[in-house]
């Protein structure tokens, strides 16, 4: 079930990311440490320009992805490519690949200006070039007044930009970005993902980026790659992630869902009715995948039920059900209907002006229309 | 203890009487825990001032002692034996001990790690007077095959009094250096090597001036211990080798003298100002 990562396989959208040669490209690579396959066959293509994530639980194997692409480690079968170029035997200091550690990493010893200056000194550039270029990379990280700091001088914030610096001064093929924001709090995170995010469009260089965090993932990428048990089960734009799941753990993993599941009783013109524990759902199955007597898998976000105390028609789907749970989320609330002994929907709702707000213990419809339901063609 | 307590205790708070002596016995036991570890010394360092022609006699107070230690040759040589022996010894040592503990670092994790890296400390444990049993015997082994193979034999003396201290002093540099990179992320290398550093580069830009404070901690320490070392250097000296301490031990069996108090006391406060500035470079960020 190996899914190839490439932005070419996946213009379903009709967007065209990019048309060149990958900057980064893994081919069936696997990682076995001991008895423990980190990595199993992954394929991944990286494109100039492109913002491509690696989502996925922690030991799933995305930070050993990242750590085969910068020569820390070596794959123990298959092939890695920076700019068209094999790479595996190659050392870390012979690939055009910086990383931005989610530790910073940045040397004690040294200066914040020493730091950022320590990649281009090893290239054994002139005094003059890396002193201009390292205050363009201090300037673009907003990092001019404190070039010289030592980094325990630093705050966690700073520290970042720092690191960041450091790694973009010299101009890599791509940057690997191993869970960069994950020290830093809340607000300082969702702060400096804005940044980021600036900054790599401006620059117009590949990020691939790590991270456990999937709306971090949806909201700065280009392409997000759904990652479990050293594999990619999915790979795509945020929104054919997060609308077209594949499989129930990218569904689960990439916000919340509710998982349906049920036998197809129906087939009709490009949709389908299955039986399930809350009642008779009608699915829209574009691929036409359904056969009468398959189980099947659905996936519905919380977001798109709608509830509604009359019987109001109009509906494709319209579940009753027991509001069983309320909990306020300040700029929404989550309701937990019960439609059926074994089934329960979560349904979210956004603290609009005019909606009604649903009590605890209320009798319900749950609507939806057949298009907001997805099928899962993998189990 | 009382007006201490008096301020946040309620009525009738009062101390129970058991508790009260377990607080004066555990007082006393301090004091005389430290009285038993620096009576002798203080009185060591006092008689070394004294006139009088005895050791244990006080005759009031006179440098006399120690300007009769400067004039006398033997304890000059032997200083000079020792320096010169510590100093091999210790740097020998320190770039032997720096580079193992380097690569013990390295294979970290490893199979068979935990028992290269126990195997580096277990003669920190060994008993000096094996250690320097094993280290004569060593030695006459090796005089003997050397005598067969080339016909010369060499004698017991200042070079094998520096390798014997080099061996020993190897464990307790390598210790203090792995101290240090334990503290000091493997991250940090990798970051290096990833921004273009060749391995010979990520060790003197990152790797040596991050430990630099351990590496000579280390060797501080080598120099300290070689310098005070007497059991191994008794059995691994030859004539013309003898150094500080040995210099003491001999002079000791002619009879106590105040002559060795203050040497004695010199040794003492030349350890303690080494040992002091080998803790204050460790320490060092």
């Amino acid at each position: 079930m190996a899914t190839v990562c490439s932005s070419r396989a996946d213009q379903g959208d009709g967007r065209q990311v990019s048309s060149t040669a990958p900057v980064v490209e893994l081919r069936k690579v696997s990682k076995t440490l001991g008895e423990h396959r980190v990595l199993d066959r992954m394929d991944l293509e990286v494109h100039p320009g492109e913002f491509v994530s690696l989502l996925g639980p922690s030991g799933c194997g995305k930070t050993t992805s990242l750590r085969l692409i910068a020569g820390f480690d070596h794959p123990t079968s298959g092939d890695v490519y920076i700019h068209g170029h094999l790479v595996n035997g190659s050392p870390p200091y012979r690939r055009d690949v910086n990383m931005v550690f989610q530790s910073y990493a940045l040397f004690p010893h040294l200066t914040v200006r020493a730091n950022v200056s320590f990649g281009l000194e090893m290239q054994r550039l002139l005094r003059p070039e890396i002193e201009s270029r390292v205050d363009e990379a201090l300037g673009m990280v907003r990092m001019e007044g404190l070039s010289e700091r030592y980094p325990h001088q630093l705050s966690g914030g700073q520290q970042q930009r720092a690191a960041l610096a450091r790694a973009l001064v010299t101009r890599p093929a791509v940057l690997l970005l191993d869970e960069p924001l994950g020290a830093l709090d809340l607000r300082l995170r969702q702060e400096m993902q804005g940044e980021l995010k600036k900054l790599q469009r401006r620059l117009g260089l590949a990020f691939l980026y790590v991270t456990h965090d999937q709306e971090e993932a949806l909201t700065m990428s280009d392409r997000v790659a759904v990652m479990q048990g050293g594999r990619i089960l999915q790979c795509g734009t945020p929104a054919e992630v997060y609308e077209k799941p594949r499989t129930r753990f990218v569904a689960e993993f990439v916000g919340e869902a509710n998982i349906l599941s049920g036998r197809v009783i129906g087939l009709g013109e490009g949709s389908a009715s299955v039986g399930t524990a809350g009642g008779v759902v009608r699915v829209s199955d574009a691929g036409g995948t359904a056969q009468t007597g398959r189980e099947v898998t659905m996936v519905l976000r919380p977001e798109k039920v709608v509830l509604s105390e009359a019987s109001a028609s109009g509906h494709d789907n319209r579940l009753s059900g027991l509001v069983e749970e309320v909990t306020y989320l300040g700029n929404g609330t989550r309701y937990r209907v019960r439609v059926g002994d074994r089934l329960a929907l979560t349904v979210r709702r956004q603290n609009a002006p005019h909606e009604r707000a649903v009590g605890l213990g209320e009798k319900v419809f749950a609507c939806f229309p057949a298009d907001t339901v997805h099928l899962l063609t993998e189990e | 203890m009382a007006e201490a307590r008096s301020g946040v205790a309620a009525e009738g708070a009062e101390e129970a009487p058991m508790d009260r002596l377990l607080r004066g016995l555990l007082a006393l036991n301090a004091v005389s825990a430290y009285a038993f570890l620096y009576l002798p010394i203080a009185v060591l360092i006092l008689f070394s001032f004294s006139a009088s022609r005895y050791a244990s006699v006080w005759g009031g107070f006179s440098f006399r002692w120690y300007i009769h230690l400067f004039r006398d040759s033997a304890v000059r040589d032997a200083l000079a034996n020792s320096l010169f022996i510590a100093g091999l010894a210790s740097v020998l040592a320190t770039v032997m001990g720096t580079l193992l503990a380097l690569g013990l670092e390295r294979r970290r994790g490893h199979r068979h790690a935990a028992r290269w890296d126990a195997a580096v400390t277990l003669p920190i444990l060994i008993p000096d007077i094996v250690q320097g049993i094993s280290l004569l015997l060593f030695f006459v082994l090796s005089f003997s095959a050397l005598e067969r193979l080339l016909g010369w034999r060499p004698t017991l003396g200042r070079t094998t009094v520096i390798l014997a201290h080099t061996a020993f002093a190897i464990s307790y540099v390598a210790v203090v250096v792995r101290a240090r990179l334990a503290g000091m992320s493997r991250t940090l290398e990798e970051a290096a090597m990833d921004l273009g550093a060749t391995e010979w580069q990520v060790l003197h830009r990152v790797t040596l001036p991050l430990v630099w404070p351990g590496v000579l901690g280390g060797g501080l320490l080598a120099f300290t211990l070689s310098l005070d070392e007497f059991v191994i250097t008794f059995f691994t000296t030859g004539p013309g080798a003898t150094t500080l301490p040995i210099q003491v031990w001999s002079m000791v069996r002619r009879g106590v003298t105040p002559e060795i108090n203050a040497l004695s006391s010199l040794i003492l406060i030349l350890s303690i100002v080494l040992v002091t500035l080998s803790l204050a470079v460790q320490r060092k960020r």
